[in-house]
């Protein structure tokens, strides 16, 4: 920097002053980053529709619903279904995806039950058939020990799929896991 | 080795005016300044332990069960954030603002006693600080939340001990005008004031606690408008301060450009005050709170970096002198880093950024940037600036503060950069989503996955407390080997009354040329003659400052305190019940917040992680928030109602591993050998009541307020621990039945959030049931 501009007259325990004026990128980058304000305020506080926080969310959640279920509609929470989708890998992930991320601090992270029983044996507590599954899921089980879902997931399908996925845990080898709880039961039908 | 370093030679120079001869009180500098490296010491201390404890959160397991409530990560990481703000920072304010503020006000301090009582005062309301945050009397903010009589003591302290004396001081002067190093110590002053102030707003329980004023959403925005002015007026501004003294003093060249620094300060100070709500972003608050915060927080880029240029430009044509001195390294250093830090501000005021990073250890990495490489830069420049002044004496081993250099540099790079990354890595697994719209990643991968970073940074807190341990090393042979007396010599300096000397007025160039009058006035306001008029009237200077800070966070405050209506009311929200009180209480000493959030955020990803989004009328009762800033832990926001039963909360409190393999959650099984304690209950809710909680204070025949809500605590301890024995768990715990214990209440807060959006709307009459959701 070229110091031409002369000190000012006084000076402070030693310390001198230029009078140098503000750099000119200095004073153009302030004024655009206030400039910044009144555009921002006209596109997102003018009220126009869509363009708060929350209604950007629900569009975005609709959008992430639409993705999420729209190969598969609505399904049926029956043994039909269930048995089918146990044959669909992409959508047995889909159900991994929802136990990891609320069943397994109860049950472990691969089935073989900590808290909550081991899904991986042959026996079952409140189990007889596929669609078992889901209602327990949905209505919750001893005590409370096994909360009620139906409220909590995002969606009926949730359910479905979570215990498609549970139910293909049946006979998968978990490290450590948990001893049989209930009793045994049959093997799931075939497709 | 003596040094004559006052030497002035322009200021006796060609004035004949009578001369003074008077000393500078040195010795209360030379205390604070010992202060601060002690401080300093301990606080990095600190920040070793607790980022240790994240790594191994076993580290203290062993440890007798009565001691385990004082060695959680929480504690350990709120006594560091806490002293490095009021302990480390603001004695090295102290220590630089007594020492400049002489010698450029050319004049003693206005009196020498007050500043000893500031001296002591202030350590021992430190060390009540750290005593009160450790044994858990906490108020639950993450800043300065101790007991009231403390808070009080801090800003009494703070303005009537150092605020007064400072501004005397400026009215004592022998200097015609006040340097800018003085505006920036004045606004400090003012607006750490009343933040401290402000802050013991508070409604008395009992003896020692005390309930916020306010609630919820507006509890949200005062704290977001308080912790904003703390950390930056105490950590930020007066450093700026110091760099408008150190750094000419330093290099012996004038400052760069008087006009900057006239912009810098109004524009950084008064813009400053505004942008506090840039931390809600995506909270419930009303939007335009935190977009007003964003627009101001991005109008601060320019301003902050106006320090970074003066205090650069100054330099720039001697770069020599800071190869040669230590003390300019280091603040050139700080200098950089502030750059840095503060254009990153601005990007973090940004909503969608915050998005991404608000949370994660982004903003660790940021905050720690500030506090070890400018805070901490320009301390240590200024410290080793001092000690030959202070102890007259030449820094004797320059190749141990060669060495200090470099261990601050390679340690600050191994504190922040692996938190960089870490923050990036949380960010990308929190968000990422699968082709179906799915999360990839639970929160327990992503915290594995930043463990090994974490390690690195334990060991970059230790080679800058090494780093430390050498100033200490130079500070301790200034003191021992420097002279055994010494106040400073007598300086000759102009009179008392040459302040008040008139200059002559400038003239615009344009008065009685044909233009405008209007115009020639502007002229002359462009020219800055009403400033420099205004820098010989500290007292206007003061009040100037005062009625803008104040006028800015009263705008900003009141539309959201003075209206309930700011907040969307809920009719299903109801009033914690006693026990659920004494959880939360519980929930506040242990720190809980330091690692886990209370807000779900409207964005994707969180909501598919922690369940429905939060709104603002959820939190009408609590006092204060427990939003948190951090998620070391998952966000609790929704974890009530029996998402995990209450018997896995008592099986993790006391063993969390065992729950969540890989957790870094510390085991809180003193909580099951403590006796739940009612002590309080009684004054606690006729104090909430008071505030405008609707409990149910009508009282039966021989019931007292305490009897009445002691019984309904009761009831409901036994219904949760019914529960828990009716899901499989214990009885007892060591010869207590469960239902005795202080973890019951934890459970009992931790069942209870979030679930009144799906509460049915209770009909107005109804007296306040504990226990009827919970029945079996």
């Amino acid at each position: 920097m070229q110091n031409k501009i002369p000190a000012l007259t006084s000076d402070y325990d030693g310390i001198q002053e230029y009078t140098n004026p503000i750099p000119r990128w200095w004073k153009w980058l302030f004024v655009g980053t206030i400039a910044v304000a009144p555009i921002y305020t006209l596109c997102f506080h003018s009220g126009a529709p869509g363009a708060t926080l929350v209604e950007h969310f629900q569009a975005a959640m609709d959008e992430n619903t639409r993705k999420q279920y729209k190969e598969i509609g609505d399904l049926v929470a029956d043994e039909p279904t269930m048995v089918y989708y146990l044959q669909k890998p992409k959508w047995t992930a889909v159900g991994a995806s929802i136990f990891k991320a609320n069943c397994v601090s109860c049950h472990g992270a691969e089935g073989g039950g900590n808290v909550g029983p081991n899904l991986c044996d042959d026996s079952y507590k409140h189990i007889k058939q596929l669609p078992d599954i889901i209602k327990i899921i949905n209505e919750g089980a001893g005590a409370g020990a096994m909360p009620a879902w139906a409220k909590r997931l995002a969606h009926p399908n949730d359910a479905v799929l979570v215990s498609v996925y549970v139910a293909s845990l049946r006979g998968s080898k978990p490290q450590n896991g948990r001893g049989p709880d209930g009793s045994p039961i049959a093997a799931w039908p075939k497709p | 080795m003596q040094l004559n370093h006052n030497q002035n030679p322009s200021q006796a120079v060609g004035d004949s005016r009578s001369m003074d001869r008077f000393t500078y009180q040195d010795s209360v500098v030379r205390l604070f300044l010992l202060a601060t490296v002690g401080w300093g010491i301990v606080c990095i201390a600190l920040g070793l332990v607790s980022n240790l404890l994240l790594t191994k959160p076993t580290l203290f397991e062993n440890l007798r069960i009565d001691l385990q409530p004082y060695v959680t990560f929480a504690k350990f990481n709120a006594l560091q954030s806490n002293l490095t703000l009021f302990a480390f920072a603001a004695n090295a304010v102290f220590t630089g603002v007594y020492y400049s503020l002489q010698r450029l006000c050319k004049v003693s301090l206005w009196n020498s006693a007050m500043a000893f009582v500031h001296f002591i005062a202030w350590q021992v309301l430190m060390i009540s600080v750290a005593v009160s945050l450790v044994q858990g009397y906490s108020k639950g903010r993450l800043i300065l939340g101790v007991p009231w009589p403390i808070e009080i003591g801090i800003a009494a302290v703070w303005v009537l001990f150092f605020g007064l004396n400072v501004v005397m001081t400026m009215m004592n002067r022998r200097e015609r005008y006040l340097y800018v190093s003085l505006w920036f110590y004045l606004a400090s002053i003012v607006t750490v004031g009343l933040m401290l102030v402000s802050n013991c707003i508070d409604v008395l329980v009992g003896d020692w606690s005390s309930v916020s004023l306010f609630a919820g959403v507006q509890d949200a925005v005062r704290q977001s408008w308080f912790s904003n002015g703390i950390v930056s007026f105490l950590v930020t501004i007066p450093f700026l301060g110091f760099v408008y003294y150190f750094v000419p003093k330093s290099v012996d060249r004038p400052l760069f450009s008087y006009k900057l620094s006239i912009v810098h300060f109004w524009s950084i100070v008064l813009l400053t005050v505004c942008c506090g709500s840039k931390q809600l972003h995506y909270t419930p608050v009303p939007e335009w709170v935190s977009t007003f915060g964003m627009l101001c927080g991005i109008m601060l880029w320019m301003p902050a970096w106006a320090g970074v240029v003066n205090g650069l430009f100054t330099i720039s044509g001697s770069w020599q002198k800071v190869k040669e001195l230590y003390a300019l390294r280091f603040m050139v250093v700080g200098l950089v880093v502030y750059g840095w830090t503060s254009m990153e501000s601005s990007l973090l005021s940004v909503k969608g950024i915050v998005a991404i990073v608000h949370y994660t250890d982004w903003e660790i990495a940021h905050s720690h940037a500030v506090q070890l490489g400018w805070m901490g830069f320009m301390t240590f420049g200024m410290i080793y600036w001092l000690l030959p002044r202070l102890y007259k004496v030449r820094i004797a081993n320059s190749s141990l503060t060669h060495l200090h250099f470099w261990l601050a540099i390679v340690g600050l790079l191994l504190v922040v950069v692996p938190e960089y990354f870490a923050g990036a890595v949380q960010a990308r697994k929190w968000s990422q989503l699968s082709d179906l719209g799915r999360l990839q990643f639970s929160f327990i991968e992503a915290l594995q996955s930043v463990s090994p970073f974490w390690w690195v940074r334990v060991f970059g807190f230790g080679v800058y407390l090494l780093g430390l341990f050498i100033l200490g090393v130079n500070v301790l042979s200034a003191l021992t080997f420097g002279p055994t007396r010494n106040e400073g010599s007598l300086m000759p300096a102009l009179s008392g009354d040459s302040k008040n000397l008139e200059l002559p007025a400038s003239a615009s160039a344009l008065t009685g040329k044909p233009v405008l009058e209007m115009a020639s006035k502007l002229d002359l306001w462009s020219k800055l003659e009403w400033h420099r008029k205004l820098e010989r009237q500290p007292v206007r200077f003061l009040l100037l400052i005062v009625v803008s800070v104040c006028g800015l966070s009263f705008i900003q405050l009141f539309p959201i305190l003075a209206f309930q209506s700011s907040v969307p009311a809920i009719a299903s929200v109801q009033p914690y019940t006693p026990l659920e009180l004494v959880g939360r209480d519980i929930y506040v000493s242990q720190g809980c917040q330091n690692c886990h959030s209370q807000t779900v955020r409207p964005l994707v990803y969180e909501s598919q992680m922690y369940g429905a989004i939060s709104q603002g009328g959820e939190f009408v009762y609590d006092r204060p928030i427990q939003w948190g800033n951090r998620r070391i832990g998952p966000d609790l926001a929704r974890k009530g109602g029996g998402v995990q039963s209450s018997l896995w909360h008592w099986r993790h409190l006391e063993n969390p591993p065992m729950m969540t393999p890989n957790t870094v959650m510390p085991s809180f099984q003193f909580l099951h050998e403590s006796k739940l304690a009612l002590g309080d209950l009684d004054k606690k809710i006729t104090a909430l009541s008071e505030l405008g909680t609707p409990y149910d204070m009508s009282l039966e025949e021989g019931q007292t307020i305490a009897s009445k809500f002691e019984g309904q605590a009761k009831k409901q301890a036994e219904v949760i621990a019914a529960e828990i024995i009716g899901q499989g768990g214990p009885v007892a715990y060591q010869s207590t039945l469960i239902k005795d214990t202080s973890a019951i209440a934890l459970i009992a807060y931790i069942q209870r959030l979030g679930t009144d959006l799906s509460r049915p709307v209770p009909v107005p009459t109804t007296p306040v049931n504990t226990s009827n959701e919970l029945s079996k």
